[in-house]
Protein backbone atom coordinates (compact mmCIF):
# COMPACT_ATOMS: atom_id res chain seq x y z
CA UNK A 1 0.00 0.00 0.00
CA UNK A 2 1.05 3.28 -0.87
CA UNK A 3 0.34 7.03 1.01
CA UNK A 4 1.14 10.60 -0.26
CA UNK A 5 1.08 12.86 2.38
CA UNK A 6 0.56 16.19 1.10
CA UNK A 7 0.63 19.25 3.33
CA UNK A 8 3.32 22.30 3.70
CA UNK A 9 3.65 21.92 7.02
CA UNK A 10 6.63 19.60 7.72
CA UNK A 11 5.14 18.99 11.24
CA UNK A 12 1.91 17.32 10.41
CA UNK A 13 3.58 15.77 7.31
CA UNK A 14 5.77 13.41 10.05
CA UNK A 15 2.75 13.04 12.27
CA UNK A 16 0.65 11.46 9.28
CA UNK A 17 3.65 9.36 8.16
CA UNK A 18 3.96 8.15 11.53
CA UNK A 19 0.51 7.21 11.49
CA UNK A 20 0.00 5.54 8.29
CA UNK A 21 3.84 3.71 8.33
CA UNK A 22 2.56 2.17 11.36
CA UNK A 23 -0.77 1.34 9.25
CA UNK A 24 1.57 -0.58 6.78
CA UNK A 25 1.94 2.26 3.86
CA UNK A 26 4.74 2.79 2.39
CA UNK A 27 4.80 6.61 2.07
CA UNK A 28 5.87 9.99 0.40
CA UNK A 29 5.63 13.50 1.15
CA UNK A 30 4.32 16.21 -1.25
CA UNK A 31 4.54 20.36 0.15
CA UNK A 32 1.82 21.18 -2.21
CA UNK A 33 -0.51 19.59 -4.61
CA UNK A 34 1.75 20.30 -7.53
CA UNK A 35 4.83 18.66 -6.09
CA UNK A 36 2.37 15.73 -5.23
CA UNK A 37 1.18 15.42 -9.06
CA UNK A 38 5.30 15.91 -10.11
CA UNK A 39 5.72 12.69 -7.74
CA UNK A 40 2.76 10.84 -9.41
CA UNK A 41 3.78 12.08 -12.75
CA UNK A 42 7.12 10.66 -12.08
CA UNK A 43 5.58 7.09 -11.72
CA UNK A 44 4.90 6.69 -8.30
CA UNK A 45 1.33 6.67 -7.79
CA UNK A 46 -0.29 5.92 -4.35
CA UNK A 47 -3.28 3.83 -3.55
CA UNK A 48 -4.47 6.89 -1.04
CA UNK A 49 -3.29 10.91 -0.98
CA UNK A 50 -4.14 12.60 2.42
CA UNK A 51 -4.45 16.17 1.80
CA UNK A 52 -4.18 19.35 3.37
CA UNK A 53 -6.50 22.03 1.95
CA UNK A 54 -4.75 25.33 2.32
CA UNK A 55 -1.40 25.19 0.43
CA UNK A 56 0.47 27.31 -0.95
CA UNK A 57 1.03 26.56 -5.31
CA UNK A 58 -1.75 24.28 -5.78
CA UNK A 59 -4.08 23.89 -2.82
CA UNK A 60 -6.05 20.46 -1.74
CA UNK A 61 -9.23 21.25 -3.45
CA UNK A 62 -7.03 22.07 -6.99
CA UNK A 63 -5.31 18.87 -6.38
CA UNK A 64 -8.36 16.70 -5.96
CA UNK A 65 -10.14 18.56 -9.17
CA UNK A 66 -6.61 17.68 -11.47
CA UNK A 67 -6.31 13.67 -9.99
CA UNK A 68 -10.26 13.67 -10.43
CA UNK A 69 -9.75 14.98 -13.83
CA UNK A 70 -7.02 12.42 -15.05
CA UNK A 71 -8.95 9.06 -16.13
CA UNK A 72 -5.76 6.93 -15.04
CA UNK A 73 -5.50 8.44 -11.93
CA UNK A 74 -9.41 7.84 -10.75
CA UNK A 75 -8.79 4.68 -8.46
CA UNK A 76 -6.66 6.84 -6.44
CA UNK A 77 -8.75 7.24 -2.91
CA UNK A 78 -8.70 10.84 -1.79
CA UNK A 79 -8.87 11.93 1.68
CA UNK A 80 -8.51 15.29 2.99
CA UNK A 81 -7.19 15.97 5.72
CA UNK A 82 -7.48 19.78 6.77
CA UNK A 83 -8.38 22.71 9.29
CA UNK A 84 -11.22 23.56 7.11
CA UNK A 85 -14.04 22.26 8.95
CA UNK A 86 -17.14 24.11 7.73
CA UNK A 87 -20.00 21.77 5.99
CA UNK A 88 -20.02 23.94 3.03
CA UNK A 89 -16.03 23.16 2.68
CA UNK A 90 -16.52 19.51 3.48
CA UNK A 91 -19.65 19.18 0.30
CA UNK A 92 -17.38 21.22 -1.87
CA UNK A 93 -14.17 18.83 -1.40
CA UNK A 94 -16.94 15.88 -1.41
CA UNK A 95 -18.41 17.00 -4.75
CA UNK A 96 -14.99 17.77 -6.15
CA UNK A 97 -14.43 13.86 -5.65
CA UNK A 98 -12.60 13.08 -2.45
CA UNK A 99 -13.55 10.17 -0.60
CA UNK A 100 -13.62 11.19 3.07
CA UNK A 101 -12.92 14.40 4.62
CA UNK A 102 -10.94 14.42 8.54
CA UNK A 103 -10.85 17.98 10.41
CA UNK A 104 -7.11 18.76 12.02
CA UNK A 105 -7.05 18.69 14.85
CA UNK A 106 -6.99 14.82 14.79
CA UNK A 107 -6.23 11.61 16.76
CA UNK A 108 -4.50 8.60 15.55
CA UNK A 109 -7.21 6.70 16.37
CA UNK A 110 -9.28 8.63 14.38
CA UNK A 111 -7.52 8.80 11.15
CA UNK A 112 -6.94 5.06 11.64
CA UNK A 113 -10.59 4.68 11.57
CA UNK A 114 -10.65 6.56 8.24
CA UNK A 115 -8.17 4.43 6.38
CA UNK A 116 -10.23 0.80 7.47
CA UNK A 117 -13.81 2.50 6.67
CA UNK A 118 -12.28 3.20 3.39
CA UNK A 119 -10.83 -0.34 2.94
CA UNK A 120 -7.16 -0.16 3.97
CA UNK A 121 -6.47 -2.77 6.81
CA UNK A 122 -3.56 -2.85 8.94
CA UNK A 123 -0.81 -4.65 6.77
CA UNK A 124 2.39 -6.65 8.71
CA UNK A 125 5.51 -4.34 8.60
CA UNK A 126 8.08 -6.13 6.16
CA UNK A 127 11.48 -5.48 6.98
CA UNK A 128 13.15 -4.31 3.42
CA UNK B 1 -27.29 35.34 12.48
CA UNK B 2 -26.36 37.97 9.94
CA UNK B 3 -22.40 38.78 8.84
CA UNK B 4 -23.01 41.96 10.33
CA UNK B 5 -23.87 40.47 13.41
CA UNK B 6 -21.38 38.09 13.94
CA UNK B 7 -18.67 38.39 16.66
CA UNK B 8 -16.05 35.67 17.93
CA UNK B 9 -17.21 36.64 21.35
CA UNK B 10 -20.87 35.17 20.31
CA UNK B 11 -18.87 31.96 19.96
CA UNK B 12 -15.44 31.90 20.71
CA UNK B 13 -15.24 33.04 24.54
CA UNK B 14 -11.96 32.36 26.65
CA UNK B 15 -12.41 29.07 27.49
CA UNK B 16 -13.33 28.02 23.73
CA UNK B 17 -9.99 29.39 22.50
CA UNK B 18 -8.02 27.64 25.10
CA UNK B 19 -9.85 24.52 24.61
CA UNK B 20 -9.40 25.07 21.02
CA UNK B 21 -5.67 25.43 21.68
CA UNK B 22 -5.26 22.67 24.16
CA UNK B 23 -7.14 20.30 21.13
CA UNK B 24 -4.20 21.29 19.10
CA UNK B 25 -1.67 20.02 21.14
CA UNK B 26 -3.11 16.79 21.85
CA UNK B 27 -3.30 16.49 17.96
CA UNK B 28 0.39 16.81 17.61
CA UNK B 29 1.61 15.38 20.31
CA UNK B 30 -1.02 12.19 21.40
CA UNK B 31 -3.85 11.85 24.67
CA UNK B 32 -2.58 13.24 27.83
CA UNK B 33 -0.47 15.95 26.44
CA UNK B 34 -3.16 18.63 26.37
CA UNK B 35 -2.68 22.45 27.16
CA UNK B 36 -3.84 23.51 30.55
CA UNK B 37 -6.06 26.41 30.57
CA UNK B 38 -4.17 28.98 33.21
CA UNK B 39 -5.77 32.28 32.98
CA UNK B 40 -3.45 35.38 32.94
CA UNK B 41 -0.41 32.73 31.83
CA UNK B 42 2.18 35.08 30.31
CA UNK B 43 4.95 33.38 28.48
CA UNK B 44 8.08 34.19 28.74
CA UNK B 45 10.72 35.37 26.25
CA UNK B 46 12.50 35.26 23.35
CA UNK B 47 8.59 34.48 22.07
CA UNK B 48 7.29 32.82 18.67
CA UNK B 49 3.95 34.05 17.61
CA UNK B 50 2.18 32.30 14.49
CA UNK B 51 -0.47 33.99 13.36
CA UNK B 52 -3.61 33.66 10.93
CA UNK B 53 -6.28 35.99 9.21
CA UNK B 54 -9.73 35.08 9.14
CA UNK B 55 -11.56 36.96 6.34
CA UNK B 56 -15.75 37.01 6.08
CA UNK B 57 -18.06 36.21 9.10
CA UNK B 58 -15.59 38.04 11.13
CA UNK B 59 -12.50 39.39 10.53
CA UNK B 60 -9.47 38.99 12.58
CA UNK B 61 -6.64 37.20 13.18
CA UNK B 62 -5.76 34.40 15.70
CA UNK B 63 -2.35 34.75 17.22
CA UNK B 64 -0.68 32.00 19.47
CA UNK B 65 2.38 32.91 20.93
CA UNK B 66 5.18 30.60 22.82
CA UNK B 67 8.93 30.64 24.20
CA UNK B 68 11.34 30.07 22.14
CA UNK B 69 12.31 27.54 24.56
CA UNK B 70 9.31 26.02 24.14
CA UNK B 71 8.40 25.44 20.47
CA UNK B 72 12.44 23.96 20.62
CA UNK B 73 11.52 21.17 22.90
CA UNK B 74 8.27 20.56 21.29
CA UNK B 75 9.92 20.20 17.27
CA UNK B 76 12.67 18.26 18.75
CA UNK B 77 9.86 15.69 20.06
CA UNK B 78 7.97 16.06 17.15
CA UNK B 79 10.76 15.64 14.46
CA UNK B 80 12.91 12.99 16.61
CA UNK B 81 15.58 15.83 16.77
CA UNK B 82 18.26 16.85 19.34
CA UNK B 83 17.25 20.01 20.66
CA UNK B 84 20.54 21.64 19.22
CA UNK B 85 19.70 20.11 15.87
CA UNK B 86 16.35 22.29 15.28
CA UNK B 87 16.52 24.53 13.06
CA UNK B 88 14.33 28.24 12.51
CA UNK B 89 12.48 26.35 9.71
CA UNK B 90 11.37 23.78 12.11
CA UNK B 91 10.37 26.08 14.85
CA UNK B 92 8.47 28.55 11.96
CA UNK B 93 6.77 25.14 10.79
CA UNK B 94 5.48 24.16 14.04
CA UNK B 95 4.50 27.33 15.52
CA UNK B 96 2.73 28.23 12.48
CA UNK B 97 0.95 25.18 12.11
CA UNK B 98 -0.16 25.32 15.66
CA UNK B 99 -2.07 28.85 14.90
CA UNK B 100 -3.17 27.36 11.55
CA UNK B 101 -4.96 24.56 13.20
CA UNK B 102 -5.96 26.56 16.01
CA UNK B 103 -7.41 29.80 13.51
CA UNK B 104 -9.29 26.92 11.44
CA UNK B 105 -11.33 25.99 14.88
CA UNK B 106 -12.05 28.74 15.27
CA UNK B 107 -13.20 29.87 11.87
CA UNK B 108 -15.12 26.55 11.66
CA UNK B 109 -17.11 27.99 14.98
CA UNK B 110 -18.47 31.20 13.04
CA UNK B 111 -21.56 31.28 11.62
CA UNK B 112 -20.95 32.55 8.15
CA UNK B 113 -18.15 31.06 5.67
CA UNK B 114 -14.55 32.34 6.19
CA UNK B 115 -11.63 32.26 4.60
CA UNK B 116 -8.38 31.59 6.34
CA UNK B 117 -4.61 32.83 5.00
CA UNK B 118 -1.68 30.74 5.06
CA UNK B 119 0.12 31.25 8.85
CA UNK B 120 2.80 33.52 9.51
CA UNK B 121 5.35 33.30 12.46
CA UNK B 122 7.18 36.40 13.70
CA UNK B 123 9.37 36.75 16.81
CA UNK B 124 8.98 39.05 19.92
CA UNK B 125 10.12 40.08 23.04
CA UNK B 126 6.99 41.24 24.00
CA UNK B 127 3.62 39.99 24.38
CA UNK B 128 1.35 42.19 22.64
CA UNK B 129 -2.38 40.49 23.28
CA UNK B 130 -4.96 43.45 23.31
CA UNK B 131 -7.93 43.40 25.14
CA UNK B 132 -10.76 40.81 24.62
CA UNK B 133 -11.00 37.31 24.04
CA UNK B 134 -7.54 35.97 25.13
CA UNK B 135 -5.96 32.53 26.83
CA UNK B 136 -3.57 31.60 29.05
CA UNK B 137 -2.54 28.27 28.87
CA UNK B 138 0.32 25.68 30.10
CA UNK B 139 2.34 23.18 28.56
CA UNK B 140 4.77 21.08 29.67
CA UNK B 141 6.76 23.38 32.04
CA UNK B 142 5.71 26.53 29.77
CA UNK B 143 3.21 29.21 29.54
CA UNK B 144 1.43 30.28 26.34
CA UNK B 145 -0.76 32.71 25.32
CA UNK B 146 -3.61 32.59 22.02
CA UNK B 147 -5.98 35.53 21.53
CA UNK B 148 -7.89 37.36 18.94
CA UNK B 149 -7.68 40.21 17.45
CA UNK B 150 -10.27 41.80 15.13
CA UNK B 151 -9.64 43.79 12.22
Amino acid sequence: MRALVIDDSRAVRVLVRRIVERHGFEVREAGDGQQAIDVIDEGWKPDIALIDWNMPVMDGLGFVTTVRARRELRDITLMMVTTEGETPRIVRALAAGAHEYLVKPFTEDALVAKLELLGFQAQPMVAS
Amino acid sequence: MTAEAATTADVVDDAVLADIVSEVFIGLFGEGRGASWLPGATPDAPLLVGEVDIAGGWNGTVSVACPEAMARGAAAELFALAESAVDDADLVDLVGEIANVAGGNVKSLLPDESALTLPRVTRADVLTAPPGTTAGLFWEGHALRAWLTPA
